[in-house]
């Protein structure tokens, strides 16, 4: 939908500032009450969703007659982790900040106002069908002597979705691996798309390059149709919450059920197919990521307008679906790693749909450092707040983050993808 | 206007070029406001010149200095929760106080030190951990205390045990619109801290605010301590999924809804209630305000008020009570004491269970968190005037006088469709310290997509009609008010020009009532 | 014409009085404010006369003195700072305006003394806020005025309390009410017609003038009336004592009661003041003072309103179970006295004969401030400290302490017990002790007298704004000058 369209939600922004705190009824401290990344480190109201809300709202009305370098900002840094959605939404009928942020990116990139770093991203999608730029053909390099099938040659059970990050980042090299491993004890097929395989798409969405977006979803649609694939599994919640929320929303389905490494693990412990031979002595805190968790919701395509219901009674028709990230993935992980010997849980106090963002999300990773960074070190300080000596995730964008931040700040903090303390336990090297 | 390049580089030498904008898109996320009182107005207001992030008192002092000498205004902005925060004067430089988010809860000694931008709610988590409550306005935990103590109105549901916030405040630390800073109370005592705020000799608190404040056209106030008050058994908290959550039980804690079908019995009831002391919490309100809160959307709620069940069981507006005991004694004493009173005054008691899960998280949540009157006071049209009389004073005259008196404004502006059909009775009410004096507003929603959509009259009729019958002083904090009561209002225009000698405070009072020539 | 007959005019020949005897009842007191004589005691009878006294007076340059309380006085605040001032004495007024049970409230001119007013109460089931055992001409308007603690913390909620409405002649001749009884009905009358009782504490437009003058020394005003929030009778009242050795464990002790509201009168008093409470004279006094423990916590336990006995039962059960908690044991009996004596002879009750601060020694000179209740033993074992290395004993120091505003502040009132020609000498060690007390972080809210040039030093700002705002309702500056901060107005 277009910015215009959201004129009446836009005007319903109640400035409540809900979206810049986690819920009042969870808030266990002053010091972990903050819930939206942008405005924390900006602090003008206008980076928060309220603020964007208002300043869409002002160009959708024509009361601004220039787009400026911090308008630009104000749109684009922000990791679209959708907290403030959750939480307006509990409060307010006739706002939907996440669409309201998408439909104003969309817009600036429709009216020539891109940040200059997320064009590299698009040029190297469209170059290379990822959003490093890097070399298509060395996709599939990760799988190279796992004698992975091939699905532009065979049918497979599960198509693999790696993504861009852990495609090209070899630092996730084994980490894919293990999961190929892990996989392995469902005695289902598991194939991969290998250079084939292209972005999911949801980097150029979130940037406001819808067309570039349907470009992305349409082929793969297309090649998990080819694939016969029943379950497409990802490791990336990023990819997730696109094929869950994004694809739907856009009226683009996959043929097949989207599964997050996490869910395929979990049903293998609960099958009995995945036992875990090793403990592993380690307390740890658990990181929702938001495209997993609550930008994991499956997402509903709505057409409608709002409509006057009754005098001074409007709402929309027909009834717009409501997005509190409920029904986001956040059991699995807790599941797994409950079932792991030794491992110990302790919650951060801000989690589930009310997670503190990893920074990278968005578009911010490429073009906000400060922000990013920030951002992450915020949650590497609440992890540590809560005496865990490991922070484990289930994302590699989010683990990306953590990793470079904890670098530069330094730390004794471990950082664990989910899937490495798996393998671990179930004995593997 | 546009702010003066010698201005803004000042400001932005005194406070860092990240906390100075005059860029357009900022300025216009400072101007919009559909909310409480934009209902009255449209969603559109003044455009500040710049707005600014001050991140400590002395940052606020230098602004305020630039501002005296740039002939430019200014005006503090907490969380922004309501119209006034927003400029008012065309070269306003908006304070957003953001960045001033400091608490402290000092103990043993049972207060906290406040920054503009801590919320009422955080306040609430960190003293509950302590065995302390603070007070909060039923505006929510996302209200700043200190805008609400040194600025606003302060009334609550639990300003029965609580009091209303012009109550609260022990030491303040002041900056005045003429760049000094004043210190009030113990604060400027070698050692000796924040407990008091009255003194030495004269309490020059009472230049701060009356009933009401002066919503930010009085200096910017940096730093309160406010005075908390106890609370027994574990902090409260919640778990679960949203929207409502669940919360976890309080051992000795009751809630419960009331009703009664006569208002001189409601009354006596609350007299007594007040005096047993066991309350706290207490909060009027009407069934079209408890469906705002229990549904999940417009439609949701369209479909409750369809089927008239919540009116059916609340005709008459009802009450949510709560306490909270300290001992198991204490808890039954409470009930009987509770329970006998209901009984004798003809009253009903509904455990809020028997309507459902929300409904009775939506009990408990007000009553310890005021966590739903918001959106019971915007949902489902938007935007909220409270409409006059706003009475503060006995129950007698709230409930039996005030009360009725503007639901007779109201059907007028209902039957016109200039404001929503809510039922009429959209009364809010709070008992104060024991039933000591109550406070009564009533909500009129109404929507501006609705094009018959004239708010603003019904709070001129209100305050028309409040003047006319004598209800209530709390209103005569407003310009309608000083018009009629000069006796009153112009000390109080030579305080301000004494605090503020080049009129540099963007006062919405001041300028509004200068507009209406009072 | 002269300033005595022009006030003889406005208020009759009998009310203006410029006899050497009475005025020398006005010219010192108990403080160490100086001597200085009044020119003229001038008695108005009502609102309307004050009104036209202080018009007088701007018109004329007199200065104005109000005062409500008989003697003893022990502040400073009433003897005149300037010579050739008017003493207004308010004490004559004495109409108690209105009593309201069902709104808990009592309207009382400033003549009106504690004993006087709860006299009346009682017939209607309420009680007034008591300061401890005050004088019985104390008047309750001078005490509330000056933000004298009374002995019920539970009810402070604020240290203006329990002021709701009140009248003032403003220093420039204006009138203003505040409060519920500011209106917006004109007339009490008239705001009765609607259910109004003059309750609100707050007042309208934006400041609270009230707030202003209380702790002024009546520098902005004279007040008129008040109307007064009451609290209920109780059905069923005892009074419970606990002994230490040192202050700190009951002021602990006091202040966990009061979180949980068991008591209604709560405070400490060391014996000497304890036994000067209910003793006439020094042997009577001493000899209880050495049946009892150094230090003693007084908490009243009551039950009120439906269901009292319920009420009370369950209080008294749960301040056993609480005292138990601190090791203490609250006994219905200390040194021979028993709850119910205490009862009746102090709660609630003005000091018989002579006032129970000059029942000792013939004079007492007093140091009070605030702090938070957790320091007040600290300071209290500081100035004691002091007077026993300057050679004061310590049994000649009475000391009470006092919670209010919900337990944030607490009072601390030390007595220094001296005779008549003994004053001048103590005169240093008042001193030493004070600047001590309040470089170490006492609170001297009230800082009268010469506590004054200790304190405004350090509040400049605060002073000048103060002075600018005095400058606002008493602009010729009638209102007794010379005062607190007000020296150079
Ligand atoms: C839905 C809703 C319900 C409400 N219900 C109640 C209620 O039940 N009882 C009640 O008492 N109030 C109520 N209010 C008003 C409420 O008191 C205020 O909104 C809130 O307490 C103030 O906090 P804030 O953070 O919103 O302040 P802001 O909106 O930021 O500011 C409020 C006013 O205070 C001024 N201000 C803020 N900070 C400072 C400062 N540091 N120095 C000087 N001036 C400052 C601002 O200029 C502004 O005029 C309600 C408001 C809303 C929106
Ligand atoms: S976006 Fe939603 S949560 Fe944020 S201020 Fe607006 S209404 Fe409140
Ligand atoms: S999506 Fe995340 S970063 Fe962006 S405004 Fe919402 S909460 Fe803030």
């Amino acid at each position: 939908m277009a910015l215009s369209d959201y004129h009446y939600e836009m005007s319903h922004c109640h400035r409540c500032s809900y979206c810049k705190f986690i819920p009042f009824q969870l808030i266990k401290s002053k010091r972990f009450s903050y819930l939206c990344p942008s405005i924390t480190l900006r602090n003008f109201h206008s980076f928060s969703a309220g603020g964007r809300a208002a300043l869409g709202l002002a160009i959708a009305e024509g009361r601004l007659d220039q787009y400026t370098e911090m308008m630009k900002q104000i749109v684009f840094e922000c990791t679209m982790c959708g907290a403030c959605q959750v939480q307006c939404r509990t409060f307010n009928f006739n706002l939907n900040p996440i669409e309201v942020m998408q439909a104003l990116r969309t817009h600036f990139v429709e009216q020539g106002e891109i940040v200059p770093e997320h064009m590299f991203v698009i040029e190297g999608l469209k170059r290379e069908d990822n959003v490093f730029g890097e070399p298509k053909k060395h996709r599939g390099d990760w799988a190279e002597g796992l004698g992975l099938k091939d699905i532009s040659r065979e049918k497979v059970d599960v198509l693999l979705h790696v993504g861009c990050r852990m495609s090209f980042d070899d630092e996730f090299w084994s980490v894919l691996k293990m999961a190929v491993e892990i996989m392995q004890c469902s005695g289902l097929s598991v194939g991969i798309a290998g250079s084939e395989e292209s972005c999911c798409g949801g980097r150029a969405l979130e940037m406001g390059f819808e067309g570039v977006f349907n470009t992305f979803a349409e082929a793969m649609a297309g090649r998990v149709k080819a694939s016969g694939a029943k379950q497409v599994v990802t490791l990336c919640a990023d990819c997730y919450g696109t094929f869950q929320e994004h694809y739907p929303s856009h009226g683009w389905g996959l043929d097949a059920e989207v599964v997050h490494i996490t869910q395929f693990i979990s049903h293998l412990i609960d099958q009995g197919k995945l036992k875990f031979k090793n403990k592993i002595p380690l307390s740890v805190t658990y990181h929702d990521p938001c495209h997993l968790g609550r930008r994991g919701e499956p997402g509903v395509q709505w057409k409608g307008e709002y409509k006057r219901l009754a005098p001074h009674l409007f709402g929309p028709v027909p009834e717009k679906p409501i997005r509190l990230g409920r029904n986001g993935c956040y059991d699995a992980p807790r599941d797994i790693l409950q079932a792991i010997p030794g491992v110990e849980l302790t919650e951060m106090e801000r989690t589930r749909e009310y997670s503190w963002c990893c920074g990278a999300g968005g578009g911010v990773l490429e073009a906000f450092e400060e922000m990013a960074e920030k951002t992450a070190h915020e949650r590497l300080l609440e992890a540590e707040a809560t005496g865990a000596q490991a922070l484990v995730t289930a994302c590699p964008w989010c683990e990306r983050n953590f990793r470079d931040t904890l670098d530069s700040s330094g730390g004794s903090l471990k950082i664990y993808d989910i899937v490495e303390l798996v393998h671990q336990a179930m004995g593997g090297e | 206007m546009t702010i003066p390049i010698e201005a803004k580089k000042a400001l932005e030498e005194a406070l860092g070029s990240e906390n100075v904008s005059d860029d357009p898109g900022v300025i216009e996320t400072y101007s919009y406001m559909n909310g409480l009182g934009s209902g009255a107005t449209g969603y559109w207001w003044a455009r500040p010149a710049c707005v600014v992030l001050p991140g400590s008192t002395e940052e606020v002092q230098k602004a305020v200095i630039i501002c005296n000498q740039h002939k430019l205004r200014f005006k503090a902005h907490s969380t922004g929760w309501i119209c006034c925060a927003l400029a008012t004067s065309k070269n306003c430089v908006l304070m957003d106080m953001r960045r001033m988010d400091g608490l402290e809860i000092v103990e043993p000694d049972g207060y906290v030190i406040t920054e503009p931008y801590a919320t009422a709610g955080e306040t609430q988590v960190e003293a509950m951990k302590r065995g302390y409550n603070p007070h909060l306005v039923g505006a929510g935990p996302n209200a700043s205390n200190l805008a609400s103590a040194t600025s606003m109105q302060g009334t609550g549901g639990t300003s029965v045990r609580t009091s209303m916030n012009e109550r609260n405040p022990l030491a303040i630390e002041w900056v005045l619109p003429s760049g000094e800073i004043l210190r009030l109370g113990s604060l400027e005592t070698p050692n000796a801290g924040w407990f008091c705020g009255d003194g030495p000799g004269p309490s020059l608190r009472g230049m701060m605010r009356g009933a009401a404040g002066n919503i930010g056209g009085n200096g910017v106030f940096t730093r309160i301590a406010l005075k908390l008050y106890p609370w027994y058994g574990p902090p409260y908290e919640c778990e679960g999924r949203p929207p409502f959550f669940k919360s976890k039980a309080l051992p000795l804690g009751y809630v419960r809804y009331v009703s009664w079908k006569d208002r001189d019995l409601e009354c006596d009831a609350l007299y007594r209630l007040g005096e047993t002391e066991i309350l706290d919490y207490s909060n009027r309100w009407s069934a079209s305000a408890l469906m705002s809160s229990l549904a999940i959307s417009n439609q949701d709620y369209r479909e409750m008020k369809k089927k008239g069940e919540l009116h059916k069981v609340f005709p008459n507006g009802y009450w949510t009570f709560f306490f909270n005991a300290n001992s198991q004694r204490q808890y039954d004493y409470n009930v009987k004491v509770f329970e006998h009173i209901i009984k004798d005054t003809g009253g009903t008691i509904i455990d809020p269970r028997d309507l459902g899960d929300p409904a009775y998280e939506v009990a408990i949540q007000n009553a310890v968190r005021a966590q739903w009157i918001g959106k019971s006071a915007y949902m489902p049209t938007g935007s909220n005037t409270g409409v006059p009389p706003l009475t503060y004073e006995t129950i007698d005259q709230c409930m039996k006088f005030s009360l009725d008196e503007t639901i007779s404004v109201k059907k007028e502006w209902i039957a016109k469709n200039k404001i929503y059909n809510d039922g009429e009775d959209n009364a809010y009410a709070c008992l104060d310290e024991n039933g000591h004096f109550l406070h009564v507003e009533h909500a009129a929603h109404s929507d501006w997509a609705e094009p018959e959509a004239e708010p603003l009259g019904i709070i001129l009729k209100g305050y028309g009609r409040a003047l006319e019958k004598g209800l209530g002083p709390a209103y005569m904090s407003m310009p309608a008010g000083w018009a009629k009561r000069s006796e009153y209002s112009r000390y109080m225009v030579q305080i301000q020009r004494m605090i503020d000698p080049n009129r540099a405070a963007d006062s919405m009072l001041t300028n509004a009532a200068e507009t209406m020539g009072a | 014409m002269t300033a005595k007959s022009r006030l003889a005019q406005i208020i009759g020949d009998s009310q203006v009085s410029d006899d050497p005897a009475d005025l020398e009842g006005f010219s010192t007191d108990h403080s160490y404010a100086g001597k200085t004589t009044p020119a003229l005691i001038v008695r108005p009878g009502n609102p309307q006369e004050i009104q036209n006294v202080v018009k007088l007076a701007n018109e004329m340059d007199l200065n104005l003195v109000p005062v409500s309380s008989g003697a003893p006085r022990f502040r400073g605040d009433s003897v005149p700072s300037v010579d050739g001032a008017v003493i207004v004495d308010l004490s004559h007024m004495k109409k108690i305006m209105w009593i309201n049970r069902r709104n808990r409230v009592a309207l009382v001119e400033p003549g009106v003394t504690f004993g006087e007013l709860q006299t009346e109460l009682n017939k209607h089931g309420l009680r007034a806020m008591f300061p401890l055992a005050p004088k019985s001409n104390k008047s309750v308007i001078g005490a509330y005025m000056e933000r004298e603690p009374f002995t019920v913390p539970k009810y402070a909620w604020d240290l203006g309390d329990p002021v709701a409405g009140a009248e003032f002649v403003l220093g420039d001749g204006n009138t203003m009410r505040t409060g519920g009884a500011a209106g917006p009905a004109e007339t009490l009358e008239d705001q009765r017609k609607t259910g109004g009782a003059q309750k609100l504490p707050m007042s309208p437009i934006g400041m609270d003038f009230r707030r202003i003058a209380q702790g002024s020394s009546g520098n902005f005003g004279i007040c008129c009336w008040i109307s007064l929030r009451c609290e209920l009778l109780p059905e069923q009242e005892q009074v419970f004592f606990a002994g230490a050795d040192s202050p700190a464990p009951l002021m602990e002790a006091a202040r966990r009661f009061l979180t949980l509201r068991l008591m209604d009168e709560l405070y400490v008093v060391n014996s000497l003041n304890f036994a000067c409470l209910l003793k006439t004279s020094p042997e009577k006094i001493h000899a209880l003072q050495e049946k009892l423990p150094p230090w003693i916590l007084v908490g009243g336990v009551a039950g009120c309103g439906d269901l009292a006995k319920d009420q009370f039962d369950y209080k008294v059960a749960d301040l056993k179970d609480e005292a138990n908690r601190f090791g203490l044991s609250m006994t219905p009996r200390i040194g021979g006295v028993s709850g119910s004596a205490y009862l009746s002879q102090v709660v609630r009750k003005c000091a018989e004969g002579a006032y129970w601060k000059l029942r000792l020694k013939g004079d007492c000179r007093e140091i009070f401030f605030l702090t938070p209740p957790h320091k007040a033993a600290g300071y209290v074992e500081q100035a004691l400290d002091m007077a026993g290395k300057a050679g004061f004993k310590e049994d000649r120091i009475g000391v009470y302490l006092q919670m209010a505003i919900q337990g944030a502040v607490c009072h601390c009132g030390l007595d220094y017990y001296v005779a008549p020609d003994e004053t001048d000498s103590f005169q240093p060690l008042f001193m030493q002790t004070s600047q001590a007390l309040f470089e170490n972080g006492a609170y001297f809210s009230r800082p009268y007298g010469p506590w004054a040039d200790m304190v405004y030093p350090r509040y400049e700002t605060f002073a000048k704004y103060a002075r600018n705002l005095k400058a606002i309702f008493d602009p010729k500056g009638v209102m007794n000058p010379g005062k607190l901060c007000f020296k150079e107005n």
